[in-house]
């Protein structure tokens, strides 16, 4: 009799846990649809992988959303060079360096950074990483020997390089790892939709779309799902509570952009709006203390709806002619 | 007495001139340049690599200071201009250290110029991907 109750509760357990079930939502996409090599064999797969290892010189300004090696090599005194990387919202970075003849103290440097930063403007902000603005920096000079590995934090980094002999440079490989709960995001493409969650932690997390655009929230929900306790309201958006802002702005730093609206009732639905900024930011603001969901899309503002303005458009900031 | 004097003084400045041999600038001046080429995967200490935090060199008009021992000669000699250039670069180097973010000054419509260019090379890595694939497939 105790055993038979004994596994009765085990049962109700594993039932409750999987129903509390801090699980992503995964949106299911065709076999195929974006990935060809979805329907080869492991084998073929690894033989096309090993054969692709893409290599091209890098430019002093670059941009590289692609895995590679990748090879810069003076060929004059290069003072003030950068390299951003960025990958798919659900992708980090990895950078090793395989190569690095530099003089370090001769003024040279070769330094990652852990985001992406922009006259002087950061992505993530020193309010949404976990790490202080001075550990978001690996110098190489500094650490050359220590680190030769670097994985990002978020789907975007970046480097910046000083070389003054020609015939100096380095070389290194970057690979993209997966990212099961993006939290940080700037997005490659100006069109798009993506569904930011945050499982019980206590952060905030960002989606940055450097387009003017209109934004289309589909889906927002603040809470447990299918919660077997009472559900309390949230206390509102300007108090303690999980809510969604969206931020416009000139700038890259979401924490010195201006707030243009925000979100903290959980609804199903289509909440258009037309935000003219060159940054666009939806943030997500989460205790911890429950499983926040957010669906959205966006495509960019055209000229003619830039110049149109109704319905849902924010006049007062970003638009052309105010 | 004055010419006991003179030869003193001459003997005292002879005593602290450099010797031919004695020249420990001559040998870093000529191994400064040098990095070892790191051979894959593994990783080789940078000769007379300064310590973490150590500040770079000042010029001076006595001994000149350098991260190696100056050995029994003392002071160097005239500098070459290579080493004169990296002396003049390597305050730049102080300030890389003085806590100030390296930024880059790019306006978003040139970012987005960059992104584009990212994409389209994206693109055509997936086309080749798939051209190679097609090509194994058909095999």
């Amino acid at each position: 009799m105790a055993s038979a109750f004994r596994l009765q509760c085990h049962c109700i357990l594993i039932f409750l846990a999987a129903l509390k079930g801090e699980t992503r939502y995964l949106e299911a996409r065709g076999a195929g649809e974006d990935e060809p090599f979805l329907l080869l064999s492991a084998d073929l797969k690894r033989e096309l992988a090993g054969r692709q290892l893409y290599h091209r010189a890098l430019r002093c300004i670059d941009m590289l959303s692609v895995e590679g090696q990748f090879t810069f090599t003076a060929a004059q005194p290069q003072l003030h060079c950068a390299a951003f990387f960025i990958g798919d919202p659900e992708e980090l970075i990895t950078l090793d360096y395989d190569f690095v003849n530099i003089d370090c103290q001769g003024g040279d440097f070769l330094k990652v950074f852990d985001g992406w930063i922009l006259k002087g403007e950061k992505f993530p902000s020193s309010l949404d990483h976990p790490l202080p603005t001075s550990e978001r920096y690996i110098d190489f000079c500094e650490s050359g020997n220590i680190r030769r590995s670097f994985r990002s934090s978020q789907n975007v980094a970046m480097i910046f390089f000083r070389v003054h002999e020609p015939g100096n440079g380095f070389t290194f490989t970057i690979k993209k790892n997966a990212n099961l709960f993006p939290c940080n995001v700037i997005s490659q493409t100006p069109t798009g939709r993506f569904t930011m969650v945050i499982p019980h932690q206590h952060r905030n997390c960002s989606f940055s779309i450097i387009y003017p655009v209109v934004i289309k929230i589909s889906d927002l929900i603040l809470g447990h799902l299918n919660s077997l306790h009472l559900k309390k309201p949230s206390t509102g958006c300007a108090g303690v509570g999980d809510f969604v802002e969206l931020l416009g702005g000139t700038g890259l730093d979401p924490s010195k952009m201006f707030p243009l609206a925000d979100l903290c009732q959980s609804f199903h639905g289509s909440a258009q709006m037309k935000i003219g900024c060159d940054n666009t930011v939806l943030r997500m603001v989460s205790s911890g203390k429950h499983i926040n969901r957010v669906s959205f899309e966006y495509h960019q503002l055209d000229q003619y709806e830039l110049e149109n303005r109704k319905e849902n458009s924010i006049e007062e900031f970003c638009f052309p002619g105010i | 007495m004055r010419i006991r004097m003179i030869s003193a003084a001459s003997v005292l400045v002879l005593l602290f001139l450099p010797s031919e041999e004695g020249a420990p600038l001559e040998r870093p001046r000529g191994a400064a340049p040098q990095f070892a080429l790191v051979p894959d995967p593994a990783w080789e200490l940078w000769p007379r690599r300064p310590r973490l935090g150590a500040q770079p060199p000042v010029p001076s008009a006595g001994a000149p200071a350098l991260h190696s021992p100056l050995g029994p000669c003392g002071a160097g000699g005239a500098e070459s201009p290579p080493e004169l250039r990296r002396k003049e670069r390597s305050p730049h180097s102080a300030r890389r250290k003085d806590g100030r973010p390296n930024s880059l000054d790019l306006t978003f419509h040139l970012l987005r110029e960059f992104l584009e260019l990212s994409r389209e090379e994206s693109l055509a890595r997936k086309a080749l991907s798939n051209k190679m694939l097609l090509r194994n497939i058909g095999k």
